[in-house]
């Protein structure tokens, strides 16, 4: 590992900046630097294409339950109650 | 170090958005307000108020409590800024204001996970947990939805803000009251524990 110095660290700068980098919130530097790492250094691409998965998996598999319409019906009823008092 | 304290009381924090900058409104104004930018976020209101709860009943209530709260503070929301993400802040407030007290979480697992985060004395950004995505990608949507929710509050809320409901780290720093930093080191650990626990399921279930 240590004599491999450099590439260690540039491999924890994109460790650093991966979740920026997916989250949209990297500047337009720190997403060039990804993209320049990923295309020399293959462990690190895996691991971007694999956090990627892992977002798209939270999307997909955690279930949207539907808002109950009586739901919608007790807060217009409560909020027209508030508008003009009975 | 950062410490959030959340049993500390919250300020009524709603109506403090904009450092108490009201607005005014007549009542056919608070309305349309309230019927064009407040209702059409209820979707998502009532699911994240779900994934908080566990509970339908405690989900709707939280939700029809934040939205009188929204229409009672509407002064403070100035019209046609970010409704979505000043309707989370309430809700969040009132869950750990009202909610929690009354539910049986935190778990003991959730404090001490919680716990050993707040006490590392930096959280390494760098430190990542891998996932056998292949196997992950085989399970059911339950299996994840579990793994989410035994996740510690702190830790799901910043997940389904960022990866279900894409707000910024802005704004979900606005919506939790916490720097911009701590939202970005909470959910690397969140995901980090996220994947910890996929991998357990994974394996406790003859997936590998």
């Amino acid at each position: 590992m240590k004599k491999k110095n450099d590439e260690q660290s540039e491999c924890e700068k994109f460790l650093g900046l991966v979740q920026l980098f997916l989250d949209d919130e990297a500047s337009s530097s720190q997403a060039s630097y990804i993209n320049d790492h990923i295309d020399k250094c293959a462990p690190c691409l895996k691991h971007l294409s694999v956090e990627k998965e892992l977002r798209e998996l939270i999307k997909q598999k955690i279930e949207r339950k539907e808002v109950p319409q009586e739901l919608i019906q007790a807060i217009e009823t409560k909020i027209k109650a508030l508008v003009s008092p009975a | 170090m950062e410490v959030i304290d959340t049993t500390r009381p919250l300020i009524d924090g709603e109506e403090e958005e904009n450092i108490g900058r009201k607005y005014t409104y007549t009542e056919p104004e608070k309305l349309r307000i309230f019927g064009n930018e407040f209702m059409p976020h209820i979707d998502s209101m009532y699911n994240f108020a779900y994934r908080l709860t566990f509970d339908e009943d405690d989900a709707k209530d939280l939700v029809q409590d934040t939205y009188l709260k929204a229409y009672r503070f509407v002064s403070s929301f100035q019209q046609g800024t970010n409704a979505k993400a000043w309707l989370y802040r309430i809700l969040k407030n009132s869950f750990i204001n009202d909610f929690r007290k009354k539910s049986k979480q935190p778990s003991k697992v959730d404090y001490q996970e919680v716990e050993n985060y707040y006490n590392s004395e930096e959280v390494d950004n760098n430190k990542t947990v891998d996932l056998r995505i292949d196997t992950v990608k085989d399970m059911i949507g339950d299996e994840v939805t579990n793994a989410l929710n035994s996740l510690a509050i702190d830790f799901r809320t910043v997940i389904i803000l960022c990866d279900l409901e894409g707000f910024t780290y802005e704004e979900m720093a606005k919506i939790l009251d916490i720097p911009i930093g701590t939202v970005r080191s909470r959910l690397h650990r969140a995901r980090n524990l996220l994947k910890e626990r996929l991998n357990n399921y994974a394996a406790t279930m003859g997936y590998n």
